[in-house]
């Protein structure tokens, strides 16, 4: 790329390590004076500790609590996701930081991971604090279920919470991602917002409609229709929290999702977005 | 609705029942009701407007627009046919002598002074449109067929006792013995007495004319000259008992209704006097023509084209009979042949036949704890209401295991297992009750083809098709039925949306996800949506079905049922099978789990 080529000496340049320590900590600066963060995180924690409360989940149970936040997850968890990223590329090239970088030893691969590591970092802070309050409110209601430090499955228990935990956390990293990738691609902030809704309705609705409408015309042949979930990150998502954390009692019946395809679909979305957001910054 | 179809052909010249026609904000068709009081009870129901909307208009029969007179059964009749008028003006007298086939009426009028009028010369109150739709109306309804079955079987049982004291009569001759031939015994016997035939094989054919037994001693055949019936009965009160019958003559049911009858009443004058002579002219083993109370018990038929023929021959009972059909099913006609006869067929075994049982106009038949195997149809129900159907094990029918045609109204359908057969049962008809069934390995298991009807504690496994509805109208309550491995559970054509639960009763349905509350599931299944029809059966569906836009799509729908086409939905599926003890009986009883629980 050119201007990797015009920087020959890069043993002279500072370590790659160095140089995205530098960057993650920039972005972390960002996130921490970002008011905006705090209020997503808020109002994350406002939803998720009210749903546990008034589902009732608190007193009943790591799992009930689990089943009850999935769908509010799954529709905001992208939507915090997006606001942490959208714009992330994007206000560096418009404030021409972009440009200033282009002259110092950084690859467009160590800016971009960098960014996506210091929002990273927010973004699992943002969803870390809501559950972490869900856990805690159903730790000091609920005294049976602490006790119960259950390792077979089926049974209630804070692992299943944090396994939960977990896989909303890497699902929020594949949907930061995608909104960085969108970010790098985009040249204002109109386009980046109309970009980001765009994305966020193919995501929240358009891939599982289209998979839907698949499997009714036959596209979708019915014993492909895991790896097609798998291809779509909500369904992936869903499919992993229902196959690990929810429905592992029941062992008749069809599968309920493929963890590994699943899980490699989360992959494949995250490389294929940050390879995206490279490619568009060292254009 | 409302109204048999054999009663409307048995109604007089010039009766003119009273009608209702409702337009509803949900139904793209006009709904017709035979009796004004059968919409006041039917818009009553749970879950009407939840399936019709809201009646916009009703329009009702106004028997002021013609010469009104009641018949000697109280059936309005009309010099020409009534117009209709708009029944939230009209005026109804209620509790008058009026009656329709099924009940008490009430007569609109679209004038008050008529109303009035009628109400003087026969009897009743006036009322306004509110104040009908407060009224009460007796309809004998499904939930009347379900009472009544207990109370069904035990009269049956009752009619068997009786009819097989007729096995103790006194014995006056034994063939052989005091007479050469069966028929010169018949000849001689005093009447109520027992003819004995002692082991062997008789070459005869034979008419019974006066109330006797015959009973086979030993391995008794039969064996007809290979034309007509081989013994013919035209008494009441004959019975036959213990023997083989063979060589009847191969004459199937005719044309033109020009057949002479045995018995009495040839000449009825009857809507169905043609097909009785049709029908009821065929070659039989034994042809039991206007002999009450008769009795065939212990006889195996060796069937060239009716095994057991009855013909107004009510509180006939034929008993642990046996019929072998012609070698091709086209050259017969039934295994047991009912034509007016309201008699009880129990514990019978009719093998590779066109019908194994066959009703014509038998209304109150029992046929129970029969075995009907590779028939063409299993039982075959003609113009016959109020029958019940109890007990029977039918197997690899080709055609359809239960089949009831022509509309009839009232039937029972309890307790039967069908299995491998092209489809199960199909109850045509109204206010039916289909219950207890299990329905295996089928093509087609449940036909919902019968309107008003219950169908409750069914199971329904290993189908390609489980239930299908054939119906428009959304009357019927579908509940606590298992649907259990069937390639598709259910399937409607066409029609507004069919709600399977009835004050909070679902159905089990293999797959359906969602939370259960220990019985039911938080989510309602649909086994015509495209994500829910295939939860059961392929990977992946359980995290499809569950998707946001799925579930707010399906949220949407549901404010606006009128709006779907073909929809079958179960707003309460339960947790587990409802039958276990029927599902046990199954194959499928392993593939039957539960639903998740988060509690």
């Amino acid at each position: 790329m050119e201007h990797e080529s015009a920087q020959p000496a890069s043993e002279q340049s500072p370590s790659t390590s160095h140089l995205l320590g530098t960057v993650i900590g920039r972005e972390l600066r960002t996130v921490v004076r970002t008011r905006t963060f705090y209020l997503l995180t808020a109002a994350l924690a406002a939803v998720v500790v009210g749903i546990t409360w008034i589902g009732g989940g608190y007193a009943a149970g790591y799992l009930p609590t689990a089943v009850d936040l999935l769908t509010p997850l799954e529709l905001l968890v992208p939507i915090v996701a997006v606001a942490f990223g959208y714009r992330a590329i994007l206000a560096d090239e418009q404030r021409g930081e972009l440009d200033v970088l282009e002259t110092y030893p950084i690859s467009p691969r160590e800016l971009v991971l960098g960014v996506y590591a210091g929002r990273a970092a927010g973004l699992v802070a943002a969803i870390a604090v809501p559950m972490v309050l869900a856990a805690v409110a159903i730790a000091v209601t609920d005294t049976d279920v602490l006790a119960i430090y259950a390792t077979h499955t089926g049974a209630d228990s804070p692992l299943l919470f944090a396994r939960f935990f977990v896989l909303t956390v890497l699902f929020g990293l594949v949907v930061l991602a995608i909104a960085l990738a969108i970010s790098s691609l985009v040249s204002g902030t109109r386009s980046a917002l109309g970009m980001s809704i765009v994305a966020l309705v193919a995501l929240l609705f358009g891939f599982d409609l289209a998979i839907v409408y698949g499997l009714t015309e036959g596209l979708i042949a019915d014993d492909s229709l895991l790896y097609s979930l798998a291809m779509s990150p909500l369904s992936a998502y869903r499919g992993l929290v229902l196959e690990t954390t929810v429905a592992v009692a029941s062992g008749t019946g069809p599968q309920v999702a493929s963890p590994i395809v699943s899980l490699f679909g989360f992959a494949a979305w995250t490389v294929g977005s940050l390879a995206v957001a490279i490619w568009s910054v060292g254009r | 609705m409302g109204l048999a179809a054999d009663d409307e052909y048995g109604l007089e010249e010039g009766v003119e029942l009273p009608k209702a026609q409702v337009f509803y904000s949900q139904y793209e068709y006009v709904v017709g009701y035979y009796g004004v009081e059968r919409f006041v009870e039917t818009q009553r129901q749970d879950g009407h407007t939840q399936r019709f909307g809201h009646p916009q208009t009703v329009y009702v029969t106004d028997y002021s627009s013609v010469d009104l007179e009641l018949t000697t059964d109280g059936y309005p009749t009309a010099d020409s046919g009534p117009a209709w008028t708009n029944g939230e003006d009209a005026w109804f007298v209620h509790g008058s002598d009026a009656r329709t086939p099924s009940g008490e009426t009430p007569i609109p009028f679209s004038q008050r002074d008529d109303a009035t009028a009628f109400a003087d010369a026969h009897g009743g109150t006036v009322l306004a449109w509110d104040d009908l739709l407060d009224e009460r109306f007796e309809i004998d309804d499904a939930s009347v067929v379900r009472d009544r079955v207990e109370g069904q079987h035990q009269d049956a049982d009752e009619r068997v006792d009786s009819a097989r004291e007729l096995r103790e009569r006194p014995v006056s001759i034994v063939v052989g013995d005091d007479t050469e031939t069966i028929q010169e015994a018949i000849e001689q016997a005093p009447e109520n007495t027992t003819i004995v035939i002692p082991e062997g094989e008789y070459e005869e054919t034979l008419e019974i004319e006066r109330p006797l037994t015959l009973r086979g001693d030993g391995n008794v055949t039969v064996r007809g000259d290979g034309t007509g019936s081989v013994i013919t009965t035209t008494a009441d009160r004959t019975a036959v008992v213990g023997l083989a019958v063979t060589g009847s003559g191969s004459q199937g049911s005719q044309r033109g209704g020009e057949a002479e009858l045995p018995g009495t009443e040839n000449e009825t004058g009857d809507w169905d006097e043609t097909f009785e002579r049709n029908y009821a002219s065929g070659d039989a083993g034994i042809a039991v023509h206007t002999a009450n109370q008769s009795l065939i018990e212990d006889v195996t038929v060796d069937s060239s084209v009716t095994g057991v023929l009855l013909r107004r021959s009510g509180e006939s009972v034929v008993r642990n009979v046996t019929v072998h059909s012609p070698a091709d099913w086209s050259d017969g006609h039934a295994g047991i042949l009912a034509f007016r006869t309201p008699g009880v067929i129990e514990h019978t075994t009719v093998y590779d036949g066109r019908d194994a049982v066959y009703s014509h106009h038998s209304h109150g038949l029992v046929v129970r704890d029969n075995e009907l195997e590779g028939n063409r149809l299993g039982i075959h129900l003609m113009h016959t209401s109020d029958a019940l159907l109890g007990n029977n094990q039918l197997r690899e029918q080709s055609n359809t295991g239960i089949y009831i045609m022509t509309g009839p109204e009232r039937n029972a359908i309890v307790n039967n297992d069908i299995r491998d057969t092209e489809q199960a049962l199909s109850p045509g008809g109204s206010d039916s009750y289909v219950a207890e069934n299990v329905l295996e390995g089928n093509n087609v298991g449940l036909q919902i083809s019968a309107t008003n009807s219950i169908y409750e504690r069914n199971v329904i496994a290993g189908n390609e098709v489980g239930a299908d509805v054939q119906v428009l109208l959304p009357t019927n309550q579908v509940l606590e039925n298992d649907f259990v491995e069937n390639e598709r559970h259910a399937t409607a054509s066409s029609g507004p949306l069919r709600v399977w639960t009835d004050d909070g009763s679902g159905n089990y349905w293999q797959g359906a996800v969602g939370f259960g509350d220990g019985e039911t599931i938080d989510r309602a299944y649909s086994p015509t949506d495209p994500v829910d029809q295939r939860l059961h059966r392929v990977d992946g569906t359980p995290t499809l079905a569950q998707a946001p836009a799925l579930e707010a799509l399906a949220g949407l729908e549901g404010t606006v049922p009128g709006m779907r086409t073909g929809s079958i939905v179960d707003l309460a599926p339960t947790c587990e099978p409802n039958n276990p003890e029927l599902l046990e009986r199954t194959a499928w009883q392993d593939r039957a789990w539960p639903c998740d629980s988060a509690a």
